[in-house]
């Protein structure tokens, strides 16, 4: 396998099956080539770092906020809408 | 414990996927309470996820609430078949990406495809080797700064593919349905996406990560 074929490989199948065919030859020109062995590399710490990098936690403020959002533009609009047809009933 | 005190959804079980799908139908008949039970069991995870695309707080927060408005307005169409997680990451997908501006970014990452390499097949340049490991790497401002940059510069639909497949650890299927891809075509963008991601970072930590001690 060449380097070509091999970065290909690399990128697609960081998460394939190690015992596979493209994997072994892989392997095998890993074991040979110290610039696509470091490439590797290189390409497993970024997706440590996206993983692991950290996310502000979602506050109880933000949670109440979005509660009220919800109530005020989805469940109490539904309710008045509700209310205002059944108060426009023409009279019997 | 009732219905409506059920925590967050993870780990996803199928005894949780139960609980999604009475609280939906109770949604359905108009209880207020069963949707905001949903809410407070999927609201981490469509915040977290709508951060980890858009890389801004506030953003997140307000596609957190664009997504469970849209999901209320939707919620007759939700069939089931698939996972409620599943739908809700496609309506949050569709949120970033009918914001997205298309770059022409999309034409450079197919160079991505293949590195340049010499006549024989060898690559052309050296790649010089990142000496620290991830876990030695303190997170600071600088880092996580450098890893904001990196990924606004992907088109909105490689990071979506990024953020589902290698961070949230979706498989290609679920992340080809929720961006209604073929899988073909998300492994391809998953392909330019981890290179490029590689490559905007290779600056930083190639320069033995002196910036970050």
């Amino acid at each position: 396998m060449k380097c070509r074929r091999a970065y290909r490989y690399i990128c697609e199948h960081l998460d394939a099956d190690i015992n596979s065919r493209k994997c072994r030859a892989i392997k095998k020109h890993l074991g040979g080539c110290p610039d696509c062995a470091a490439y590797l590399d290189s390409l497993k710490k970024t997706i440590f770092l996206y993983k692991h990098a950290p996310v502000p936690p979602l506050s109880r403020t933000v949670h109440k906020r979005l509660v009220k959002v919800i109530d005020i533009a989805v469940l109490e609009p539904k309710t008045k809408r509700h209310r205002s047809r059944k108060g426009t009933q023409p009279a019997r | 414990m009732t219905l409506f005190e059920t925590d967050s959804i993870l780990p996803l079980t199928k005894q949780s996927t139960r609980i999604d799908d009475q609280l939906i139908a109770a949604a359905r008949r108009g209880d207020k309470r069963a949707f905001t039970a949903l809410v407070k069991r999927y609201e981490d995870m469509v915040y977290k996820f709508s951060y980890k695309v858009c890389r801004d707080k506030h953003r997140a927060e307000e596609a957190l609430q664009d997504t469970f408005i849209n999901m209320y307005k939707n919620l007759h169409a939700f069939d089931g078949r698939s996972k409620l997680s599943t739908w809700l990451y496609r309506i949050v997908a569709n949120n970033c990406l009918m914001k997205r501006r298309r770059r022409k970014l999309e034409e450079m990452l197919a160079s991505y495809d293949a590195p340049s390499t010499n006549e024989d097949g060898t690559i052309e340049h050296h790649v010089p080797r990142w000496e620290e490991t991830p876990a030695d790497v303190v997170m600071n401002r600088e880092l996580r700064e450098a890893l904001d940059r990196a990924i606004l510069k992907l088109p909105t639909d490689y990071r979506i593919v990024f953020v589902l497949r290698d961070v949230e650890g979706r498989s290609n299927e679920e992340t080809a349905k929720i961006l209604g891809l073929s899988v073909e075509a998300t492994k391809s963008r998953l392909r330019r996406a981890r290179a490029f991601l590689r490559d905007q970072l290779q600056p930083y930590m190639a320069a033995g990560l002196e910036g970050a001690q």
